[in-house]
């Protein structure tokens, strides 16, 4: 696939979206609701808030290593600047997906399914 | 005359039924069609670069007569009577002209704002609901709040656009002699 300015152009578009729709709720609304107009409206939609200016600050939104603890970024393959996600472990799971999957395959194993 | 030659170059336009769109992001209705010499701009600070470059076309190549309506209308599912109708569009008008996005550009474009408007009134039969309507605007237009660190009284619009707002309405009426 050959991407170029115009194929960035939509990707930039639709992770937009993305974020709008995910930000969007009806349920915050429900005293008034202002589009880029000041002019109310009675039921919203995500098509509404395109062009407030409040909003375009989506645009360039970035997450970064000490932004929160919702947008950490971890990856397996990464080697270099490496960190991990908090663990957090119960009587169910360890806190981390990966050594779950470790232990079901251990237990697995030691009663012969595989 | 050809509805296609409404359509600038090198813009993302489309029409259907009636009524134009263009892309930023979503489809965004631009213009609606009346007849065929007549069109309904809807007047929105979010499409200001877009209505700029659709008046200079409309000017240049056609021999079309346009007015600004609200973008509400737009939405044909909340039904309201004409002098609803009326009060909404001479409202948005005034609203939008104080705006950045418009209040200094349309000299920029040679387009007489003012006198367009006084066409619109006298055309729909509502020129007596001007004066209520720029007092009610001009409230908000000259509203302050005072700043105890600085103690200032600090506006939410330009000197400029405060004066101006100030004998709009002698300028209204002048217009409305000349016409």
């Amino acid at each position: 696939m050959h991407r170029d300015r115009s194929w960035r152009r939509y990707r930039q578009d639709v992770i937009f979206i993305k974020r709008i729709k995910s930000r969007f709720s009806k349920s915050s609304q429900w005293w008034y609701f202002l589009n880029s107009n000041d002019d109310e409206i009675e039921n919203p939609s995500w098509v509404d808030l395109v062009g407030c200016k409040h909003i375009n600050f989506y645009k360039c939104d970035k997450t970064d290593k000490h932004s929160s603890k919702i947008k950490n970024k971890y990856s397996l393959n990464r080697t270099k600047r490496q960190y991990y996600r908090p663990k957090y472990s119960n009587n169910y799971t360890t806190g981390c997906r990966e050594s779950d999957k470790r232990l079901l395959f251990l237990i697995l194993r030691e009663n012969g399914f595989k | 005359m050809d509805s296609n030659k409404l359509i600038p170059k090198n813009c993302e336009f489309r029409i259907t039924k009636d009524i134009i769109f263009y892309k930023k992001i979503v489809w965004i209705p631009l213009a609606k069609i009346v007849n065929r010499k007549l069109l309904h701009i809807f007047l929105d600070p979010r499409s200001s670069k877009v209505i700029f470059k659709f008046i200079k076309h409309l000017q240049k190549n056609t021999n079309y007569k346009f007015y600004f309506i609200s973008p509400l209308l737009s939405d044909p599912h909340n039904i309201r009577t004409q002098l609803e109708v009326n009060d909404l569009n001479i409202e948005n008008y005034l609203k939008n002209y104080a705006k950045p996005e418009f209040f200094s550009q349309f000299d920029k474009i040679e387009f007489d704002f003012i006198e367009n408007l006084v066409e619109f009134a006298s055309k729909t039969n509502s020129y007596n609901l001007i004066n209520g309507i720029l007092e009610r605007v001009n409230r908000d237009v000259q509203d302050s709040y005072y700043d105890f660190r600085s103690k200032e009284h600090i506006f939410f619009y330009s000197k400029e656009v405060r004066e101006r707002f100030n004998c709009l309405f002698r300028e209204i009426q002048i217009k409305n002699l000349l016409k």
